[in-house]
Order: C-alpha cells, then sequence, then structure tokens
C-alpha cells in the first residue's frame, strides 16, 4: 500500500509517498526528504518556538527556541516547562537558558533574541 | 363617540387591525392591544400621528414577532455617584447631550452628564453621516425648521470657538430626467420662500459636471445648496462636551439610569449603578432610548420607533473619485417625499474621506448596531448608479446607527406633561446634528427659566481648542511641538499620521477610563487603512502606561479588558 | 547626526531595507537608514517561529534571528534614524530626492541622490473583506495577533476562529494553541489553502486544528466584545450559501486575508502604481517611474521568503547604484494562467545582462512549461511539476537579446505523452 506524507524540511513541502516496508521513499527533491519520512512515520520529531517572561517591562516576554527538534508528543509538556522561566537578568542572543532540555542529550533551550534589560 | 374617536376607528379598520386605544389627558392617543407584526403596528400609528388629532401617538401595542432585545448595560456598580447633589442631571452624552450641557456650563449650575456607554457621542451621535443639512425637505411648521434654521447660523462661530472642523462644502441635488428637474425647481423654490432657507444655485450640464466631475453624465440639472455641509459628528460633540467639562460640568460614563425616586409630580433622585444622585431638574436627552427613559420618570405620553441606518466610509484614495459636495441624486420626486429622513448620499467628510449612505430601515430593536450584508450590497449598488467611480474596494469602514424618531416626525425640545421637573428632548432625528446647537440653547432657557437665573458665571472658559496633530502642522510648528514634547514626534498611527503625543493628549482627555476606541474618535488613530492592525497594540500599551495598569485591564470597548496572559490552559 | 545630503537614503529598516543598506556600503558612501519604530529589523522581530533564511543562509533560522544576522552586517558608518517618520518627498529637477521627516528630535530636512524604499506590507482589514454583522473588540488581524502574543506576552481571547489559510494565519494557529487558546477551527473562502502545505502540517495537522475550505465568516455577533461568529459555506463563484450559515460562539477572530504594499511613500512621490500586485511599477532595475526612486521587499508587491525579499532590497541598491541613460520602456505581457509579473516593464536603455523576473499563477497548474520569449523567441524555459498560485516564483534570467519590443511570459501544460 502506497502512503503520502507531506515534507516539512523546508518550504518547498515536497509531496511524499512510501509503502509499508518504508524501503522505497519517493517525491523528495533532496535527500533530507527520505529521512523526515522514515522519522515522521516512526518517532515524529518538531521544533520548538516559544516565548518566556522577563522582569522587564519594556520587553515582558523574550523569544526563545530549542536547538533541536523534540519528539512531537513532548511538546505541551515542553511548553509547561517553559511557561514557568522567567528571566531577571540581561542575556544575550544564542544565551542557553536551560541545557539538555527535557532530557534529551543534544537539545537546549536558547534565546532567539536579547534580553536588555531596563 | 366623539368625531376624532370615530376616525380612529376608521384608520384602525382601514389597516384591518384588532386594536384598541385610550385618549390620555385629551391630549394623547394611545394605541393598546396586540399585533401579529411589529411594522404593522408602527404604520398604524404614523397613520394616525398625520391626522394631527392628538399631540401624539403612544405605541402600547404588543407585537408578537419582535424578540426581547438585551439592551448593553455596563457591568460596573459602585457608589460613585451615591449622595451627589446637582441642579441639572442630563441623561445621555450624545450631541444633544453635550449641547445641553455646553450652553449650560457658563451659568452658575451644577451640571452632570449621565452616559450608560463607555465614552460619550457613541450612538446615533457617532453612527450618523455628519450633515449639516440645508432644510430644504422640512415642514414648515415643525420645530425641526424652527432649530435648523437657527442651528445653521451658529454652526460656523460654533466651530470656531470649539475649534472643531466645519466641511462647508454644499449639498447638491442632482436628476437625469428634465421633467423632474423641472418640477423639482418648482417645489424647490417654492420651499426655499416658504421655510425662509437660503436659497440654491442651478446648475445644468456642463456647470454641474465642472463642479461634480465623477457625477454619471445622464444626471445632467443640479440644485446646489452652498449654505451647509458636513461635521465629524462625535468630533462636534466631543468638543461641546470637553467644553462643558472645562467650565465645570461633571461627566459620568458607564453609568445607566434604572430609575426615579419622586416625591408628588417631582423627581427627587436618579437611581443608577452608580449610586444615587439627587438632582433639581431632569433633561431627557437619551435619543433611541427616550421613550424609556419617559416612562421610568412616570412621564410616558410620546412614543419612539427606532429606525436604523448604515453609511459606509471609503478610503482617502476615493474622495478625489467622487463627490465635492454632499450628494444625492434623485430619479423621482415621490422617492424623496415618501421618506422622513433625507434620503442619503455620497458625502465629502470633513476628514477628506468620502461617505455612502445612509438608508432607513423600521425596527423595534433599539440596540442593533450590526451592519446587513443586503444593505451593504444594496448602498454600493444605489450610489454606484450615479458615482460609476464608486467601487468596493474602497471600502473603509462601516457603521450602522439607529435614529430615534416619534411618529410624529418632529422634535420634542419641552417640560414634561406629568412630571414638572423634567425636559425632554426627544424625537431627534434628521436633522438632529445639524440642529443640536439650538436644541442646546433651548433647553438651556428651559433651564434658566425653571431656575429663575438670568446671568452667567462670572468667571468662565471660552474657547476649547483641539489636540495638536504633527499631520497639520507646517515644518517650523512641528519642530516646535516636539521640542515641547518629543513623543509628538514618534509616530503611532502610520495611515493617518497620528502621533504618540496626541494620543497622550487624548488619553489625558478621555472624562473617565480612557479606551482603545475614545482614542481612536478623538485622534483617529487606527481610521486609516489598516484599521488599527499596527497601531491599535500601541494605543493598548500607553493608556496602560498612564493609568499604571496591566494590558489585561486595558479596554477597547465597553467596560471590560480584553487581552489574557500567554500560557496555563494547555489542558483545555 | 543626520547630514544634509545623502548618496543614498533607505527608508525601512525591515529586511529589505536592512539587507539594501549593507549592500549599498558597496557602492556607496553616505547612506541613512530611516526606520518607523524604535528598531530595526521590521515585522520579523515578532515572526519568532523558524523557516527563515534557509536559501541565504543555509540553516533554519528565527525571524529575530534573521533579522540580526542582517543588523550585524551594517557597520558604524551608515547612518540610521529611528522612530523616525517621513512626511514629505519631492523628486527634484535634477532628480535627487527632497526628504522631510520627523523624529523624537524634531524635523530633518535633506536632499539623497538615490532613494530606496523598503517599507514593506500592511494586512488586508477586516472592513477590506466585509466582514459584517457588529464592531466588537476581539476581532484582530493575524500580524496585530502576533505582535499582541510575541511582543507584548498577552493572549487576544481563549476561544479563536481564523480566518484566511495564509502562512501567517496558520503560524498563528499553532501560537495560540501552544500559549493556551483553542483554536476552532481556520475557514478558507478559496477551495484551496492560501499558505504553504508544510505549514498546514505543522501548524495545524499537528494540533488537530480543522481546516475548511469554501467556507466564510458571514457575520460577527456581540455588542462590546466579541460573542460568536457566523460561518457559512461559498459556492464555486464564492458566493455565500445562506442555508449552511452556523453561529459559533467565540471570543476572538483572526483575519489572515492577505498583505498589500504599503502605499504611504510612493504615493508622495506620485509613483505609477499597479492595479494587479498594488504596489509601484517597476523596471527590471527596481527603479519606479520617479527616477532615482527605487523599491524593494514587500513594498513592492508581497513575497513568500524573507530571504527573496533580502536579495530585492540587495538588487536595489544595486541598481541604484549605476548611473542610468534616459530611460525606455516597454511593457512586460503574459499569458492568462499567470496573475501577475514583476518588473511589469523593461527599461531596454539600460538593460544589464541578466534580470529579476518575479511572478504567480492564477490557479493551481501540474506539469508545465514556464516560457519567457523576447520578439517571439524563447530565450528561457523551465519546468515545473507544480504551480501554486500562493507560491511566488522568482527567476534571475539571461537576456540573449539587448534590443527588443516585446518581452512575454506564459505558462503551458506539458503535453502529455
Amino acid at each position: 500500500m502506497i502512503h503520502h506524507l507531506t515534507c516539512i524540511v523546508c518550504p518547498n513541502g515536497c509531496a511524499l509517498t512510501y509503502d509499508d516496508k518504508l524501503d522505497e521513499v519517493k517525491g523528495n527533491k533532496c535527500p533530507r526528504g527520505e529521512s523526515f519520512a522514515k522519522e515522521e512515520i516512526l518517532a515524529p520529531k518538531r521544533n520548538l518556538t516559544a516565548l518566556v517572561k522577563t522582569i522587564y517591562s519594556n520587553q515582558p516576554v523574550v523569544s526563545v527556541r530549542l536547538s533541536n527538534k523534540i519528539l512531537k508528543k513532548d511538546i505541551f509538556q515542553a511548553m509547561k516547562i517553559i511557561d514557568e522561566i522567567i528571566i531577571d537578568h540581561p542575556m544575550k542572543l544564542g544565551d542557553i537558558i536551560i541545557k539538555d532540555f527535557l532530557n534529551y542529550q543534544d537539545v537546549n533551550l536558547i534565546l532567539t533574541k536579547d534580553v536588555k534589560g531596563e | 363617540m366623539t368625531a376624532r374617536e370615530r376616525k380612529v376607528l376608521k384608520i384602525i379598520k382601514k389597516h384591518q387591525l384588532e386594536v384598541s386605544f385610550h385618549i390620555v389627558d385629551n391630549l394623547f392617543l394611545s394605541m393598546d392591544g396586540t399585533v401579529d407584526h411589529y411594522l404593522d403596528g408602527v404604520k398604524l400609528c404614523l397613520d394616525l400621528a398625520k391626522t394631527k388629532l392628538f399631540k401624539h401617538v403612544i405605541n402600547n401595542l404588543k407585537a408578537l414577532d419582535v424578540e426581547e432585545e438585551k439592551i448593553y448595560k455596563p457591568s460596573i456598580k459602585d457608589e460613585k455617584l451615591e449622595g451627589l447633589e446637582y441642579d441639572v442631571a442630563i441623561i445621555g452624552g450624545g450631541v444633544i447631550g453635550a449641547s445641553a450641557a455646553m450652553q449650560l456650563s457658563i451659568y452658575p449650575l451644577k451640571v452632570i452628564v449621565l452616559e450608560k456607554e463607555e465614552d460619550i457621542a457613541l450612538e446615533a451621535s457617532s453612527r450618523n453621516d455628519g450633515c449639516i443639512h440645508p432644510g430644504i425637505d422640512l415642514k414648515k411648521d415643525s420645530l425641526k425648521l424652527y432649530h435648523l434654521r437657527r442651528s445653521l447660523k451658529m454652526i460656523k462661530p460654533l466651530s470656531e470657538q470649539l475649534d472643531f472642523d466645519y466641511a462647508e462644502d454644499g449639498q447638491m441635488i442632482v436628476f437625469s430626467n428634465w421633467a423632474y428637474a423641472f418640477a423639482a425647481k418648482i417645489y424647490l423654490s417654492h420651499k426655499v420662500r416658504s421655510n425662509n432657507i437660503p436659497g440654491y444655485v442651478f446648475l445644468k450640464k456642463e456647470k454641474l459636471w465642472k463642479k461634480e466631475p465623477n457625477l454619471d453624465k445622464n444626471f445632467k440639472y443640479g440644485f446646489f445648496f452652498p449654505h451647509c455641509g458636513a461635521v465629524s459628528p462625535y468630533e462636534m460633540s466631543i468638543a461641546l462636551m470637553e467644553y462643558a467639562h472645562l467650565n465645570g460640568v461633571d461627566v459620568s460614563l458607564n453609568t445607566y439610569v434604572e430609575g426615579f425616586d419622586f416625591k408628588d409630580d417631582e423627581i427627587v433622585g436618579i437611581k443608577t449603578n452608580r449610586g444615587n444622585l439627587r438632582a433639581k431638574l431632569v433633561i431627557n436627552a437619551s435619543g433611541v432610548f427616550a421613550e424609556d427613559v419617559a416612562k421610568l420618570a412616570h412621564d410616558h405620553y410620546f412614543s419612539i420607533h427606532p429606525r436604523k441606518g448604515t453609511d459606509i466610509i471609503l478610503d482617502k484614495d476615493s474622495y478625489p473619485l467622487l463627490s465635492r459636495s454632499g450628494m444625492t441624486a434623485l430619479d423621482s420626486l415621490k422617492a424623496r417625499k415618501k421618506s422622513h429622513s433625507k434620503g442619503g448620499g455620497v458625502i465629502p467628510t470633513v476628514d477628506k474621506n468620502a461617505l455612502i449612505g445612509p438608508n432607513a430601515i423600521e425596527t423595534p430593536y433599539k440596540d442593533d448596531y450590526s451592519v446587513d450584508r443586503e444593505v451593504y450590497e444594496a448602498l454600493f449598488k444605489k450610489y454606484q448608479h450615479y458615482m460609476p467611480s464608486l467601487n468596493k474596494g474602497m471600502t473603509l469602514a462601516y457603521f450602522t446607527g439607529v435614529r430615534a424618531p416619534n411618529y410624529e416626525e418632529d422634535f420634542i425640545v419641552e417640560r414634561g406633561h406629568f412630571i414638572k421637573n423634567i425636559i425632554h428632548a426627544a424625537g431627534i432625528q434628521s436633522p438632529g446634528l445639524t440642529s443640536a446647537p439650538s436644541i442646546g440653547v433651548t433647553i438651556k432657557d428651559l433651564c434658566l427659566d425653571y431656575f429663575n437665573i438670568h446671568e452667567t458665571k462670572k468667571d468662565y472658559v471660552k474657547t476649547r481648542k483641539r489636540i495638536p496633530l504633527i499631520k497639520n502642522l507646517n515644518d517650523e510648528e512641528k519642530e516646535k511641538l516636539i521640542k515641547s514634547d518629543a513623543s509628538y514626534g514618534k509616530i503611532c498611527c502610520r495611515c493617518e499620521e497620528i502621533s504618540l503625543g496626541s494620543v497622550k493628549e487624548a488619553i489625558r482627555r478621555c472624562f473617565d477610563v480612557p479606551t482603545v476606541d475614545a482614542i481612536k474618535k478623538r485622534v483617529r488613530v487606527g481610521m486609516g487603512k489598516c484599521q488599527g492592525g499596527f497601531c491599535r497594540p500601541e494605543v493598548m500599551m500607553e493608556i496602560a502606561k498612564s493609568l499604571k495598569v496591566d494590558l489585561k485591564d486595558v479596554i477597547i470597548k465597553g467596560d471590560k479588558g480584553n487581552l489574557l496572559d500567554i500560557g496555563g490552559h494547555l489542558d483545555d | 547626526m543626520i547630514k544634509n545630503t545623502y548618496d543614498v537614503v533607505i527608508i525601512g529598516g525591515g529586511p529589505a531595507g536592512l539587507s539594501a543598506a549593507s549592500a549599498a556600503r558597496k557602492y556607496f558612501k553616505d547612506i541613512l537608514i530611516i526606520e518607523r519604530k524604535e528598531a530595526l529589523g521590521g515585522i520579523l522581530l515578532q515572526c519568532i517561529h523558524d523557516g527563515f533564511g534557509l536559501t541565504r543562509y543555509k540553516e533554519e533560522l528565527t525571524g529575530p534571528e534573521y533579522a540580526f544576522k542582517e543588523i550585524a552586517k551594517l557597520k558604524e558608518d551608515i547612518d540610521v534614524a529611528l522612530n523616525a517618520n517621513v512626511y514629505y518627498l519631492k523628486s527634484l529637477e535634477n532628480d535627487d530626492i527632497e526628504i522631510k521627516f520627523y523624529d523624537m528630535e524634531g524635523v530633518h530636512h535633506l536632499i539623497t541622490h538615490k532613494l530606496i524604499l523598503a517599507n514593506g506590507c500592511r494586512e488586508r482589514s477586516n472592513k477590506e473583506i466585509a466582514i459584517l454583522g457588529t464592531n466588537p473588540a476581539g476581532v484582530y488581524s493575524a500580524g496585530e495577533a502576533q505582535y499582541l502574543i510575541n511582543i507584548l506576552g498577552k493572549l487576544p481571547g481563549r476561544r479563536c476562529l481564523i480566518l484566511g489559510s495564509g502562512d501567517i494565519g496558520l503560524i498563528m494557529a499553532r501560537r495560540l494553541t501552544l500559549e493556551g487558546a483553542k483554536v476552532i477551527g481556520v475557514y478558507e473562502i478559496k477551495n484551496t489553502p492560501s499558505g504553504l502545505e508544510r505549514n498546514i502540517v505543522q501548524c495545524l495537522k499537528d494540533y488537530d486544528i480543522p481546516l475548511h475550505l469554501s467556507m466564510s465568516v458571514s457575520k460577527v455577533h456581540g455588542r462590546k466584545k466579541l460573542e460568536a461568529v457566523s460561518v457559512v459555506k461559498v459556492d464555486e463563484n464564492m458566493k455565500m450559501i445562506a442555508s449552511s450559515e452556523e453561529k459559533i460562539a467565540c471570543d476572538t477572530l483572526i483575519i489572515s486575508s492577505g498583505l498589500i504594499p504599503m502605499a504611504d511613500m510612493t504615493k508622495k512621490l506620485n509613483v505609477l502604481k499597479s492595479p494587479l500586485t498594488k504596489g509601484p511599477i517597476i523596471s527590471q532595475n527596481y527603479e519606479t517611474n520617479v527616477p532615482n526612486v527605487f523599491v524593494s521587499g514587500n513594498a513592492l508587491h508581497v513575497h513568500n521568503l524573507v530571504d527573496d525579499v533580502s536579495y530585492t532590497g540587495e538588487r536595489a541598491a544595486y541598481f541604484a547604484s549605476l548611473n542610468l541613460k534616459e530611460r525606455k520602456y516597454i511593457d512586460v505581457s503574459f499569458d492568462k494562467n499567470i496573475t501577475y509579473v514583476v518588473p511589469q516593464r523593461i527599461d531596454i536603455n539600460n538593460l544589464e545582462d541578466k534580470i529579476d523576473i518575479a511572478f504567480r499563477v492564477k490557479k493551481e497548474l501540474e506539469d508545465v512549461t514556464l516560457k519567457i520569449k523576447i520578439d517571439d523567441v524563447i530565450i528561457f524555459q523551465r519546468k515545473f511539476i507544480k504551480l501554486l498560485p500562493p507560491e511566488m516564483v522568482l527567476l534571475n534570467v539571461k537576456m540573449t537579446k539587448k534590443v527588443f519590443d516585446k518581452l512575454h511570459l506564459e505558462v503551458e501544460e506539458n503535453k502529455k505523452v
């Protein structure tokens, strides 16, 4: 049986097809499509970007991201942790807020903007 | 049975309705019983009023097709006004209430305005085309004509004294058909004489098209009335009220009148959601709710039948493509004579937008400000007929207002009938905005008479100034303004070019808690192309800053905040 | 300190303006960026999601990260005016441009030899798409909702309905869900989604948010605050089917119904506008009908990718650096499958070896070939497996002939073998 899937690696959004055995992924314009399909079927992962609160009134929230993908099923748990954080000192874009986020070895929660302070 | 009663029965029979009536105080006709359709009752009452056998027709008919209406009331409950004593309490902060407050404010009287909405002029006084009418369609002996004539003399000096815009662009009525134009010429000449109003200029073909280059060339004849134009209805109302406030009039917003306390045939107290206050004299300027207030005041002797009208505002790019004066096109004279409102048109606004509308639809619902799709489509269709360049892509905004006519279709500005210390300003519909300054004078005269006052206060403020807008200034003035307050140099609304300084000043000038919409009405932030998408958050932040509250508590409309904190609630 | 004269002034400090400014350093000495807000970066600062920079930086960046990379390229020799509003633009007899703007210090008056407009776009308002009914609080554009959440940290409501399936609408559906709101559904009047398939998957499907095609909002309810929205099915002509109307209780309606190039600056200069893009008409040199006035980014026409926006900024800066001869234009024509082509005309007196051509198609097309012809001779062709209306195609085309009378684009279906 042939299954359909949209690749979300880049804005091209290739329409992928694969069979039950997963040995032939088609429709991908680049190799990332194939690895995406395999991952998506077995254990789908996602990037996560979010906000954390600060104590500064001129910047009540600051944007953050996870440095790597986490399992899709962990997204809401991740959000719960992120919701609890409050930044209380100036920091720089790229600074790590939480290392090994949710016990993922290679995933850090990092700032995507500076926290300038008052 | 008297002849008068027989006449009433005959009209009821003609309408094929099974209703009863009784005559009150030999002056007023009360219609009683039940009708299947609301509109049947309205038509009957209108016919009965036309007989002029009674001073007023009161519609006490219950209509089976009317659903109970939930009228908006503020949710606030406090004691802000408890025990306060005033000479005059004006119920209603529309243009009539504001005009009365403005007139009274220079006399030694303690005056308060009670307004149920979160800002003044939120109902018919902002949901209005802003026309200053020439008075051509009014009946000779009407109170409408009396006030309009007096107001036309007042409006220009008033706009200078209170620093609001009055665009004296005139009004034009155009015809396609020579026979109608000819008949109109006779009719209009007669009306100009009998109504004693300034005359018109008759324009034919090239002269008309030169003045109105975008008019469909099928329309060849025009009657131009130069002595009228347009104001911004809320700008004028706000200017009047700010002046009153400068001279000590209190304005209580989010204040809903729930009832009155009486002693014999006099009102002694007013019950509101913000406490009970005392007032020696009450002014009923509550627009479409004037009958409800009259009922609460035990002075119910007239009826209001709400009439809904929708206007569409077009963007500034369309301004040069449409009419130069307020313009109505008529294919026949009948259409105009049938309706009590002016019949609408294409109208240049004082803010250099153009406006089309309004229409007129009878409705039992006083608080229904929704814009219907059929009406929106129909308005474009109607005006495209003589302004071919008009299209829906020009739409900037639209709104619906509810007019407040009585069955006699004439203003009521008088002392109450059963209650001594109430003054009604009721049945104020088109040309209500034009007539407002004069109505304010009459209300003032009635008040002064009641209190037997003849002299103004010794000291009072003579003029009111508008909020400075950077876009209206030349380079040197801009520089000076920014040097005086740097926030005038920081743009907030890019579409209308309104800077933060103007927003701050508008926040200061709100009579009570500033709302985003109140700021919009005062300085036009969010009234441009993007309709607030860029600037609304900035206005909200500025309000939060000035009130020292969290953004969650900043109000856009109504009396409650709009935003929530992010996060949480993930389990829902 | 703002100087009295500049070689080039760039209006707008978003991605188009930033790349124009850093590119301009190669060609010009005195450069000024005029930005309306308090910081450079533009709308990127509120686009905290990722997916930016794949072509320009070969990595997946969030909006703020992309913006900071662009800002880092500016050096101190570039003047920047923040909180600044241009209120006067005039093309002078010698083709210099006179500019007046004010900021919180006061009024500034200057002359520039070249002007690059990079002032972005705005969202279509709820009124422009005739959202009728009442006019309560609780109706926001997607960009405004994005600002409220991502910059101010406030949620517009708990029960949200989204009208329009453009990318911003889809991305907001995910943001709202992650921040604790319930997104009841995304409604799209067309029978195909407006946003990228990728966003439908990762913003809607991941969170079980339904997408309702061929449906629209017929009415909103609520006197002061939004209480409900009536949705309705539309037929193939996008006419509402009244009998299908359904009332849905919600406190927030988010409108994501497309972007329109800002016209506030072009209007001041009487720049000719295209009714198709709603942006200015330009030549292949990114120049408007007003000499020395160039346009880039979303102020020109709305792009899908910020990478493309940055590219147009660089290109505009390059063309601004040339000494263009007297302009001579021929119009670009195209066939019925194409919605619009930018540039709208070719300045054949000032033609470089390669030109940029951007276009969009009217409907979904599969297995087609784009052909570009000059004087009926094909100079460029490319096969596409699929072309979608939401996806803009930007090409860099080699001009094999420099003198011609006609440039024409067509998209043809490939013959089935």
